[in-house]
């Protein structure tokens, strides 16, 4: 059994999925889905197709230099069935697609780090630039604040005023004990 | 619930789409038309043309590789190449070829088939004497690679 890839998306394409295409050149052409196969006959090039592999690839949104990509390999040759060998493949594969998946989150934390602070100062300058468009606002919720803090420092005043009065009572009633 | 009948066949609204994209109906891919530039592939092109001018438009002499179009006469096939299409077409065809192999390269699948052996030095690896695999590559059973 062998897995092909995707020509369109480069996703593995199982046996009993997706469609082959033979060219009259006798060109095969493998697709994993009718999604690919339709885009292929539209002639779009999936180097520009944003979703595909190769776009990913090619714009540098996915790890390419990394030692644990380079573990798949496709074999022509048979490799004569042993049973040891057999068990440390195994256990290397999960080993390998552990690092491997260790090392792309790695890799997309470190592509999106600077994007937060990107993000924010792309904010403050559209601010800054149509500030004009937020003055009137700011100027009328100024006032309102103002409003709110003044009727709030009045109440906390006469709380305190009247909190005075009662201790000082309190202490005249403690006195006279 | 109101079901709608979608329309098929003959009216349906891909009725165009669908016949643009049929088989038989397939025009060249960038692939075969950067063959075709090969000056070699050329000449064998516009014999056969030539062989079958009957069937083509003007004789198959006034045809327009890059795009694969032939053309009426050497007036039309001039504003052809004036065209934003044709010039479109250039401009894609400057770029690389787009191959299965790059597919494969884009999820890291490469052709191993490990050193080019004898027939003898085949043979009795195959027999089972030698103990390293016959892709040439000794898998480790955990890979030293510093996280």
């Amino acid at each position: 059994m062998r897995l092909e890839k995707c020509y369109f998306c480069s996703s593995t394409v199982y046996p009993g999925h997706g469609m082959t295409f033979v060219r009259n050149d006798s060109k095969i052409f493998r697709f994993c889905r009718s999604k690919c196969h339709i885009n292929f006959k539209m002639k779009r090039a999936p180097r520009k197709v944003r979703w595909t592999k190769a776009f990913r690839k090619s714009h540098g949104k996915e790890m390419t230099i990394d030692k644990s990509l380079e573990f798949e390999k496709r074999r022509n040759v048979p490799v004569r069935y042993d049973r040891d060998l057999m068990a440390t493949t195994l256990k290397a594969m999960k080993r390998v697609q552990e690092i491997r998946a260790k090392r792309e989150t790695a890799f997309i934390k470190n592509r999106m780090a600077g994007n937060k602070e990107a993000a924010k100062k792309e904010d403050i300058r559209v601010v800054q630039t149509n500030i004009e468009l937020v003055g009137a606002y700011t100027d009328t919720a100024k006032a309102a604040t103002a409003a709110v803090q003044n009727k709030l420092a009045a109440q906390k005043q006469l709380a305190e005023s009247a909190q005075k009065q009662a201790e000082q009572e309190g202490g005249a009633n403690m006195d006279e004990d | 619930m109101v079901t709608t009948n979608k329309k098929k066949g003959k009216n349906s609204a891909n009725r165009d789409l669908n016949r643009k994209y049929r088989t038989r109906r397939r025009t060249k891919d960038l692939d075969q038309i950067h063959e075709d530039l090969d000056p070699a592939k050329a000449e064998r092109l516009l014999t056969e043309h030539l062989e079958n001018a009957d069937d083509l438009p003007g004789g198959g002499v006034y045809y327009c590789f890059e795009c694969a179009r032939h053309f009426v006469d050497e007036r039309c096939l001039t504003i052809h190449q004036k065209t934003r299409a044709h010039r479109l077409r250039l401009k894609r065809l400057k770029e690389e070829v787009y191959t299965q192999k790059e597919a494969e390269a884009a999820v890291g699948l490469y052709t191993d088939n490990g050193p080019r052996r004898s027939k003898a030095a085949a043979t009795t690896t195959m027999a089972g004497t030698t103990t390293t695999t016959a892709g040439g590559m000794a898998i480790d059973a955990t890979p030293s690679l510093p996280m």
